[in-house]
């Protein structure tokens, strides 16, 4: 279902500037930019109540543990780049919500990686990573399935974290109005054990977040399966 | 507050293009909200409520009013109450977010969240222009132009050297403010990549 899945990119062209991977805006290529997505993605949502007169089992399904949602101001210009102190709120607002849940605790997330950096910024936003230490993360080999690791990557993984185990905007594709929606889906296929090749073993907790503009709107969403 | 659920989901392949198959954004909303329905086992008639994430229908494909589409979801839709959500590249979880505080609030128990876009719709040039609606329009297009990126043809040379005499702001983000797109052509299309590949360079959407 990927965008991206026929693409002929490897570690290394993706690694280098070159005719095939051409410099987009320094340093970032081609290939830490999101495509232009035609796509549709939909969930449906229900209560406690509802599951109990359906006799479904509550324990089978994911359910809502936190959320956050934040807005900045419009222009770049007036947002704290790159702490980006009102989008952090949305993380901690959601997190705040749960029984004590930490970043440290999420077995899986879905960030907004409309370009490679974004996802960098994201981590440090959610706190997976200290400020100014979200590309040593990545570089780590944390945020990589651990069944497809690429060898390249790091030799010492602090812990580990899968971010995007589908691709994310830039593998999957980033159908503006759907990406959203998309993430909560691959959210509840990951805590349903659905979701195959992408599969996170034993993915209990589940972290999605979604973001508008320059990061004006912020919304952070935590999801649980007991 | 009622906790609230994810019964099922579905999704497009998001490798297609629409206009190519003579469809459209309500093709996206029917079809992804179709798989849901069928990954939930629900019945439609138990669906209370819809809501429809979408960012920028009314440029890309002229067609807004998007929660009217619900019903071709499924005939036990028509009548139920419908709210179209939208920020930029967040308004997918704006619409998930509604939805699951619907069900918090005791308002609904079973509700319907779709999100779409179609952007393969016209030249990048002019989508990049459509994207521009997810930053400050008024005053960032004129500074950074058509594409946040490009600095050739859209930025005024007062822009240009204003940015670069901030070493203040040092980091990735002057490099989103300050690129000369070398590997791009005038129409904004990068004739170096696949035909199909364009460039989504306004800005973080």
């Amino acid at each position: 279902m990927a965008q991206m899945r026929d693409a002929d990119l490897t570690f290394d062209c993706a690694s280098q500037v070159s005719d095939k991977n051409p410099s987009v805006a320094p340093p970032l290529k081609v290939s830490d930019c999101s495509q232009i997505t035609d796509g549709g993605a939909a969930v449906v949502l229900v209560s406690g109540k509802y599951m109990d007169r359906m006799g479904l089992d509550r324990s089978k399904y994911p359910t809502m543990l936190g959320f956050g949602s934040t807005t900045d101001y419009l222009a770049l210009e007036k947002k704290d780049a790159p702490i980006f102190t009102t989008a952090t709120k949305a993380a901690e607002k959601a997190f705040a919500m749960t029984s004590g849940l930490t970043p440290k605790d999420m077995h899986g997330v879905e960030v907004h990686d409309c370009f490679s950096i974004t996802e960098i910024c994201a981590y440090e936003i959610l706190g997976l990573a200290e400020r100014g230490k979200g590309a040593e993360l990545a570089i780590s080999g944390a945020t990589a399935l651990p069944q497809v690791r690429n060898e390249k990557v790091g030799s010492s993984i602090p812990w580990e974290i899968p971010v995007n185990t589908g691709g994310g905007l830039i593998g999957d594709g980033h159908p503006v109005g759907a990406t959203g929606v998309r993430q909560v889906f691959d959210a509840y296929q990951q805590l349903t054990e659905k979701a195959d090749a992408r599969q996170i073993e034993g993915c209990k907790r589940f972290l999605t977040f979604n973001m508008g503009g320059s990061l004006t709107t912020s919304v952070a969403m935590i999801w649980g399966r007991s | 507050m009622e906790p609230v659920y994810i019964l099922g989901g579905g999704r497009t392949d998001f490798k297609r293009n629409l206009k190519k198959e003579g469809k459209s954004l309500r093709h996206l909303i029917v079809e992804a909200g179709q798989a849901a329905l069928k990954d939930a086992k629900i019945d439609p008639k138990e669906i209370q409520a819809a809501a429809v994430g979408n960012f920028n229908g009314g440029q890309f494909t002229k067609q807004l009013h998007l929660g009217a589409f619900v019903p071709e979801i499924d005939p036990a839709l028509h009548g139920i109450p419908t709210m179209h959500t939208e920020a930029a590249c967040a308004s997918g979880s704006l619409s998930v977010l509604l939805g699951a505080q619907w069900v918090m609030g005791g308002f609904h128990d079973a509700v319907l969240v779709v999100g779409a876009e179609q952007q393969k719709t016209m030249s990048s040039r002019d989508g990049s222009d459509v994207l521009g609606a997810a930053a400050d329009f008024d005053i960032e297009r004129p500074e950074y132009g058509d594409f946040m990126f490009r600095s050739s043809s859209g930025a005024s040379r007062k822009s240009t050297s204003r940015n670069m005499a901030r070493p203040s702001r040092s980091s990735p983000w002057v490099a989103y403010k300050k690129l000369r797109p070398r590997a791009l052509e005038p129409d904004g299309t990068n004739a170096r990549c696949r035909s199909d590949v364009r460039l989504r360079v306004s800005g973080f959407r």
